[in-house]
């Protein structure tokens, strides 16, 4: 029986775009759905130079740091999103009224751009353990050679460290570390300093891998250190899903479908049909494909499988890292300017692994702050602007900002529902639910309480801890989890959907245990097995 | 979107307006540019300003050496007020003029200096907001 296309796969972020490219690389021929928003091009408006020297030269520099509609000034309390800038403001738009949610409890960021999340991700790219794989539902064996296919594909920079072993484990051909600036330079030292009795409490402290290059790689270039990595991709020295999908669209065997919101499916004896919408006439129509690959993300392959099976799965589980941030300030740096020449991104991670046996670790995230402007936090404090103003700009090059991360685990209390809403495109919206049970709240609190004293005694002293609200951490996991009996609303440990033929998933949704460190690796690493899976299941 | 216009004296009224913002928040005379780039705004964002914010504002632009006490007392009683908002957008568009460069980007000082400066603006800061939020409770 004929059909429109072999694969669909549904969603641009990395985990569709990993998954396209192994099936392409099969031979085998794929068509994208996705919505695919593009942002607004401030590149044509970006003079050549770092962010310092455009700082002091650039007459229309509002244009790229505001937003010529000053999109990125936000004068609401801080919510998960609001740190975008222009260049990446489009990462949020139409979310609201094509995928609502309704919540008290649990404010994730969802994406309906090209590339998804990946198009604003930071690059934060962690291998998990055997151990945390095997918590998970990975296989470990197979896992390991798809973080190398990764690792190959899109260039992580990582240093050899006391971080290594949680970081990147048994990856190899990894870039040379990138530089840390000063502030995380003179943090190290003083981290070097008092290393052996760091060490027997679990604390870990290193260069973090990411997928930003150190050196020219797959005709990419390095980075140039100009701290405008938040505000372009001009040399992709980040990797982005795009970069993927750009290569892919070239290619002969692959279709992009833009503009499309996949609805649900349903499959007969020999095919797959995908109903989708399309978002600018309101039309829908049906694809009908042998293969179908959910890779929506967590939050949007849930939707697609919740109208799909409406009678039989009415609830799904949910993951997600509890996430704080912990400004410090770093009061060796009070009178220093931070170095000319660094990256916007994390410059350094730290673990502690409290019982030092690699379980249930906590990760910590270290930036130093300067290209997200100062006009931001000044709002933040209270204080009258002019006294904020004379405040931080000289506490800036000693702030630093330290991303804290939680493990997650499945709980009643953590759970996906669809409810009517006869206003949104689709006629409904996901209802989210997200709590933590005592235990958990608990050890949270202790081990954020654990977190604040190392810093302190690093010389970095933290000033209050902000909480996104749950659901901030943006590392989502566990909707569809991996199960051994055919359940609906559960994924085979193949990746295949329970209940379906030929349904495979290829995102976060099957994990069943979610370790303290950005999932993205992971989720890219996983797509391709899950790719590879469903060629073996022809 | 940008409304395409605003009233003429309207748009007046605003550059004068921002003159007096700015140097308020800057300590000088503001370039010509972030009074244009502050009109702009006015003209994508909304500025609703309620019936004591608005009268605030009259006094301030009569008498702006009150600007710090008043600023001081809105950010602890009322911290999102839409007075405070036109002088965040201010501030936002003024860390955007090359020429206020160093006011925002961090400079080379001894530690003592650093510290000095700190205690300074933290000492005014408090007294500003203390004595701003009595203002706020007489007018
Ligand atoms: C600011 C920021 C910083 C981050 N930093 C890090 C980091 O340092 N490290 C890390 O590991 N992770 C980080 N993340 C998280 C990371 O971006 C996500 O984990 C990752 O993008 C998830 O990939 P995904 O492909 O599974 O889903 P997504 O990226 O969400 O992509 C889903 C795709 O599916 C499409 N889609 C959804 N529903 C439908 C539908 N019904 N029909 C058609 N298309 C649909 C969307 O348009 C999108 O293209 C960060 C995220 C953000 C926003």
């Amino acid at each position: 029986m004929s059909v429109d296309y072999e694969y669909v796969v549904i969603g641009s972020g990395p985990s569709g775009t990993m998954a396209a490219q192994t099936l392409i690389d099969a031979g085998r021929h794929v068509a994208m759905v996705d919505v695919g928003i593009l942002g607004r091009d401030y590149e044509a408006t970006l003079p050549q130079g770092s962010y310092e020297e455009l700082r002091r030269t650039d007459p229309n520099q509002y244009r790229y740091l505001l937003g010529d509609q000053f999109e990125s000034v936000d004068w609401d309390d801080i919510k998960v999103g609001a740190q975008l800038t222009p260049a990446r403001k489009h990462l949020a738009r139409e979310v609201e009224r094509l995928i609502p949610m309704i919540s008290q409890t649990f404010f994730p960021m969802e994406s309906m751009a090209y590339g998804g999340l990946g198009s604003g991700w930071g690059l934060g790219a962690y291998v998990y353990s055997d151990q945390e794989l095997a918590r998970a539902g990975l296989s470990s064996a197979a896992m390991r050679s798809a973080y190398q296919v990764v690792c190959d594909r899109v260039g992580i920079s990582a240093g050899q460290d006391d971080v290594s072993r949680y970081v990147i484990g048994h990856l190899a051909n990894t870039l040379p570390p990138l530089q840390m600036d000063n502030s995380t330079q003179q943090l190290y030292k003083t981290y070097q300093a008092k290393r052996r009795s760091l060490n027997k409490r679990g604390i870990y402290f290193g260069n973090p891998a990411m997928a930003l290059l150190s050196t020219p790689f797959n005709n990419r270039k390095a980075t140039r250190y100009d701290d405008m990595d938040f505000y372009t991709d001009r040399d992709r020295a980040g990797y982005r899903p795009w970069i993927t999908l750009n290569v892919l669209r070239e290619h002969p065997n692959f279709t992009y479908l833009g503009g499309l919101l996949a609805l649900r499916f349903y499959e007969d004896e020999t095919s797959t049909f995908v109903e989708v919408l399309n978002v600018h006439t309101n039309q829908s129509r049906t694809i009908k494909c042998r293969v179908l690959i959910l890779a929506a993300g967590v939050l949007g392959s849930a939707r697609i499988v919740l109208r799909s099976f409406k009678k039989d799965v009415r609830q799904l589980s949910l993951l997600c890292n509890p996430y704080s941030y912990l400004p410090c300030l770093h009061l060796r740096m009070l009178g220093t300017p931070l170095s000319a020449q660094k990256t916007s991104m994390a410059q350094a991670f730290m673990i502690y692994d409290e019982k030092n046996a690699g379980n249930d670790i906590v990760s910590m995230a270290i930036y130093t702050y300067r290209s997200l402007m100062l006009y931001k936090i000044i709002k933040e404090a209270p204080l009258d602007f002019s006294d904020g103003l004379g405040i931080f700009s000289i506490l800036q090059s000693a702030l630093m900002i330290v991303g804290i991360h939680h493990p997650d685990a499945p709980s009643p209390k953590k759970y996906l529902r669809l409810m009517e809403k006869a206003d949104s495109p689709t006629g409904d919206a996901l209802f989210a639910h997200y709590e933590l049970d005592g235990t958990e709240a608990k050890q949270v609190a202790q081990k954020e309480r654990t977190v604040r004293s190392i810093f302190a005694g690093l010389g970095c002293y933290p000033l209050r801890s902000v909480r996104p609200g749950f659901g901030g951490s943006i590392h989502y996991a566990g909707s569809l989890p991996f199960h051994s009996s055919e359940l609906a609303g559960t994924t085979s440990s193949n990746g295949r959907l329970h209940k379906t033929r030929s349904v495979f998933v290829a995102d976060g949704s099957g994990f069943n245990y979610l370790p303290a460190k950005g999932v993205t690796l992971t989720l890219m690493a996983n797509a391709h097995v899950t790719a590879l899976n469903a060629l073996a299941h022809e | 979107m940008t409304k395409q216009t605003l009233p003429q004296d309207m748009e007046k009224e605003l550059a004068v307006e921002a003159r007096v913002l700015g140097s308020y928040l800057i300590g000088e005379r503001i370039d010509e540019r972030a009074v244009a780039l502050y009109v702009k705004a006015h003209r994508t964002i909304p500025f609703v300003l309620d019936e004591k914010d608005q009268r605030l504002l009259n006094l301030l632009l009569k008498h702006p050496f009150l600007l710090g006490s008043v600023d001081g007392g809105l950010a602890l009683v009322k911290r999102r007020s839409h007075l405070r908002k036109k002088l965040y957008y201010l501030l936002a568009i003024l860390e955007t003029i090359p020429r206020y460069s160093k006011k925002f980007l961090s400079q080379k000082r001894p530690f003592w200096a650093a510290v000095l400066n700190l205690a300074f603006f933290g000492i005014r800061g408090v007294m500003r907001a203390l004595t701003g939020c009595m203002l706020y409770i007489l007018i």
